[in-house]
């Protein structure tokens, strides 16, 4: 099983790669950021797999703090793209 | 000899890689920004859901299940509001949506 | 009894904190527990109003309902996820985009939050903007665009729902 589990996580890594291309391509602030979300997404379930890998729960943990503050980020970088300021 | 379970957790796994590839195939492919918001926002969201879903059939009835489960629950409600955020953004910065027939942008 | 009302939101809100204390923390020692529930007391105290805002009758039923609508919101995603895929993925990718704007008649704002991220998550549209009660939808090609304003099979099922029937 871990086998698979690690497979699972190489092949996310060149997903990643992937949307990095369209974070350095891309025309534009907004498309970046799509890909950066991806990119967050992507990263949540690879933290998922590297803690069934090494055996240890604590990276759950942090896959959820990890969701919020992607969340978060995306929310204040696209305020800030649409008035100029976060606030 | 494999058991069910297990099986069922590859299944999944093998489903869930699938759309997470489609996303970033779609991003690379797409012509603007609100059309790749589609594939960003919908292949993500079904991808993690399922690959998730896997390891909550691996764990078994847990902590940690609950705790996967809820991360699912968080990304559903949060993946559109994000999506929906950065294409507001671009609908008022005026980016112009692609057409049949346009220039990719 | 507007006493009353008060206290009872406290202690739902407490519930929920501390729950999701315990689902977090996964310990169950006194000394875990009794820091939990110091930390819920304080939260709560702080900021009991918004978590639970003021509810009309039914909410219990409401919640059912909604836990219900989850469930073919699910399969509507992966539908929607495959067809994304399935576009994306074509040779040729079949899709028309464009830009609609349409009325809805719900008043209540949480059933207008539900019916935007609803929107977002089915085949084939992106909610961009929501003025008042106006959507402004994406829809990758005009079948899609068509179900929204001629069908409007979401909007019926949100408003069931939220019993917010036009």
């Amino acid at each position: 099983m871990i086998d698979i589990f690690t497979v699972t996580g190489l092949v996310l890594i060149c997903t990643i790669f992937l949307c990095l291309y369209r974070v350095i391509v891309g025309p534009g602030s907004c498309n970046r950021l799509i890909a950066a979300n991806t990119i967050g997404t992507k990263t949540i379930v690879l933290l998922v797999i590297i803690g069934y890998i090494y055996g240890r729960g604590i990276f759950l943990d942090i896959a959820v703090a990890y969701a919020m503050i992607n969340f978060i980020a995306t929310l204040a970088m696209a305020k800030y793209l649409e008035k100029g300021s976060v606030c | 000899m494999i058991a069910p379970w297990d099986l069922l957790t590859g299944l999944l796994i093998v489903l869930g890689l699938f759309f997470m590839i489609a996303g970033p195939v779609g991003l690379i492919r797409l012509p603007d920004v609100y059309t790749r918001a589609h594939a960003s926002g919908k292949c993500d969201t079904v991808g993690q859901a399922l690959i998730l879903l896997g390891f909550i059939i691996y764990e078994g009835f847990t902590f940690d299940a609950v705790k996967l489960l809820l991360l699912i629950l968080f990304i559903y409600v949060l993946s559109p509001t994000a999506t929906h955020a950065i294409v507001r953004a671009a609908y008022v910065l005026k980016i112009v949506p692609w057409k049949r027939g346009g220039e990719r942008q | 009894m507007m006493d009353k009302e008060k206290v009872f939101r406290q202690c739902i809100t407490f519930c929920v904190l501390f729950a999701f204390w315990i689902l977090l923390s996964g310990y169950l020692d006194a000394f875990h527990l009794i820091a939990g529930a110091v930390c819920s007391a304080i939260v709560t105290f702080l900021s009991y109003d918004s978590l639970i805002t003021k509810q009309k009758k039914g909410g219990v039923f409401k919640l059912l309902r909604f836990s219900f609508y989850c469930g073919w919101l699910f399969i509507e995603i992966l539908r929607a996820g495959s067809d994304v895929a399935y576009r994306v993925l074509h040779p040729h990718m079949p899709i028309d985009p464009q830009i609609i704007t349409f009325e809805t008649p719900l008043t209540d704002d949480i059933a207008r939050t539900v019916l935007a991220n609803s929107i977002t998550l089915t085949p084939g549209t992106i909610t961009i903007d929501v003025n008042g009660g106006t959507y402004t939808v994406h829809a990758l090609t005009s079948d899609t665009a068509r179900d929204l304003t001629d069908d409007r099979t979401i909007e019926k099922r949100v408003a069931r729902i939220f019993l917010d029937a036009p």
